[in-house]
């Protein structure tokens, strides 16, 4: 008997619609408030307990991880100049892929995962704090122009939304991570589209620039409890929900993510971008990660392309 | 009949919201040169004492073209190497229907090898001889595996998780892993692997039914023998084994390198199309 899996991208377009569709979930989403990442991390830090550590004194952070935040929403005012073209919502760039938002309308989680952490770190755009991505004008006029094309049908497989290409989501990518550590280098291994990524901790170079990514190229270095990585080597394509819009980074792309080990419970981060061509300055990024509840099961399989007809349908071959 | 489920993301964000909520003994044939243990010279260990498997690994031989001893032969542009095979006496035990169908897929290989053809994940056994690296990286509780091909990936968990919450699932291209330490031998017990997977280029071929079992067996700090016994009822009247030597990379700052090889497929063919 043979089974027909219909996997990732067909599904993906829908599914995405329903990411995009609530749009006051991924508001919340992306909310900060009006606490600074510092004062809300010194808050959790104050209630921290205890924090594991490997023989060479750095924090221990083995384990499977639910990622929360990290997504570059912005605030999402009626004004949208992206609504005249159907767009749903505002772009979540590098940081998309937090299942959340129900068909509902957006209860972030069926029920309350047993780690979260109460009161919840920042999550989403810091800075600027009115939460509105500030592009170039070169970058606003790819942006538009990319609104304009995208939908429905799209002008070309250039406009394509990359999801429905099964393009790895990165270098962070959406459901739980397992977290590997070890001197060298420490990996993580994304339920979303089996992605994965190394962040090199043994003092490597990035490659020549001129080899790109999805993921681009990360390494890092331990700061006491903080992890300081750089990921350059930049695709400078990124992956968006259907209905957003492209966020059109170039190659120049550089992502400073600082990961602030809180404690065994918790680690707080803050990505900043920095792409001159993207952006008139730094764009900063909030998150944090509590670790999968160990009753709950390991996530399976992610396949995108083995099942996906997406192309096939909208190409007609 | 045909069964149709839907999976990827679907089924990721329904789960997401829901978690948040014997052995055959074939032909006797010295495959492998196992070269004798040295001091000082062994698998690095883990802090509990077991092999610390960690590191950059390939295997270098052209199973990943035909697990049998083969020929040379013109396939697409360069071809297929000669090669001596990894199944241990040559011999894959299928049953007549099963051998037909081998022969047709090996008519079709340029164009329906699900690996070399399509990019897909490659499955298991198949993702450890395909001709390009894989990272082992290991904790105490869980073993990942990174390959280049196709940007496959697989979890071996350790610490005995139940497997009955899989039932009804979909299968997996690389399957459902779980493992655990023999002496210095890491087990690794695969199932739930998807049917369309091929054993290689050559059309050997398996049902939703296979069953392996994998052995990573350190020989020193650069090598392991690997062995993987093949059970599939519906196909094989007797399971039967492949074995290899992987071998460390030992280049300076090697990195397993995201290679999505069916997105850049999909971008020439589709280069110049309109949507319809």
């Amino acid at each position: 008997m043979k089974k027909h899996v219909i996997v990732g991208a067909a599904v993906a377009a829908a599914v995405s619609v329903l990411l995009t569709l609530p749009v006051g979930a991924q508001g919340r989403q992306g909310r900060a408030g009006g606490s600074s990442p510092q004062t809300a991390a010194q808050n959790v830090s104050q209630r921290a307990a205890t924090i594991k550590r490997l023989p060479d004194g750095t924090p221990d952070i083995r384990g499977t991880w639910v990622r929360v935040g990290g997504g570059m929403n912005e605030a999402n005012p009626p004004e949208s100049e992206l609504k005249a073209f159907g767009v749903l919502s505002e772009p979540q760039g590098f940081g998309q892929g937090v299942v959340t938002a129900g068909p509902e309308g957006g209860k972030i989680q069926a029920k309350g995962p047993k780690y979260m952490p109460n009161p919840r770190p920042p999550a989403g755009i810091v800075d600027p704090a009115d939460r509105k991505l500030p592009y170039t004008p070169e970058a606003r006029a790819k942006r538009m122009d990319y609104a304009k094309n995208m939908c429905c049908p799209a002008k070309s497989l250039q406009y394509l939304e990359l999801s429905v290409r099964c393009a790895p989501p990165q270098p962070w990518a959406g459901g739980g991570v397992h977290v590997f550590q070890r001197p060298n280098e420490i990996a993580m291994l994304f339920e979303q589209n089996h992605q994965t990524r190394v962040i090199y901790t043994d003092g490597r170079a990035h490659p020549s620039p001129g080899m790109v990514f999805f993921g681009g190229h990360s390494t890092g270095h331990w700061e006491g409890n903080d992890l300081i990585v750089d990921t350059t080597n930049l695709d400078g394509r990124a992956y968006y929900g259907v209905g957003n819009t492209f966020a059109p980074y170039s190659r120049q792309l550089h992502i400073t993510e600082r990961f602030t080990v809180q404690s065994d419970k918790l680690i707080t981060f803050v990505m900043t971008y920095e792409d001159p061509q993207t952006f008139t300055r730094p764009v900063k990024v909030a998150g944090f990660l509590y670790p999968q509840d160990p009753d709950e099961e390991l996530a399976p399989e992610f396949s995108c392309h083995e099942g996906s007809y997406q192309l096939q349908n909208i190409f007609g071959f | 009949m045909r069964g149709i489920y839907i999976t990827g993301m679907a089924l990721v964000f329904a789960s997401s919201v829901a978690f948040a909520a014997g052995q055959a003994t074939p032909p006797a044939r010295a495959v492998a040169q196992p070269r004798p243990a040295t001091t000082g010279n062994q698998m690095p260990r883990a802090a509990d004492g077991k092999p610390d498997l960690s590191g950059i690994w390939q295997a270098l031989n052209s199973a990943a073209w035909d697990i049998q001893d083969h020929n040379a032969s013109l396939a697409r542009n360069l071809g297929v190497p000669p090669g001596k095979g990894v199944v241990e006496g040559n011999e894959i035990p299928y049953k007549p229907e099963a051998l037909a169908q081998k022969k047709k897929n090996f008519e079709k290989r340029d164009t329906d090898d699900p690996g070399f053809a399509a990019c897909y994940l490659p499955g298991v056994p198949r993702a450890t001889y395909m001709p390009y690296p894989f990272e082992i990286i290991q904790n105490p509780q869980m073993v990942g595996i990174r390959y280049q091909f196709a940007r496959a990936v697989r979890t071996i968990d350790l610490t005995g998780h139940s497997r009955e919450w899989l039932e009804g699932w979909p299968d997996f291209w690389m399957g459902d892993s779980r493992g655990k330490w023999e002496g210095d031998t890491l087990v690794v017990d695969v199932r739930k692997l998807d049917e369309r997977t091929w054993f290689d280029h050559a059309g050997n071929f398996h049902t939703e039914n296979l069953h392996v079992v994998e052995r990573y067996t350190p020989i020193d700090r650069d090598h392991i023998q690997y062995e993987a016994t093949i059970e599939d009822p519906g196909v094989f009247t007797r399971p039967w084994k492949i074995s290899m030597p992987l071998y460390r990379i030992l280049d300076k700052n090697a990195e397993i390198f995201e290679w999505d090889c069916r997105f850049d497929q999909d971008t020439e063919k589709y280069k110049d199309a309109v949507p319809k």
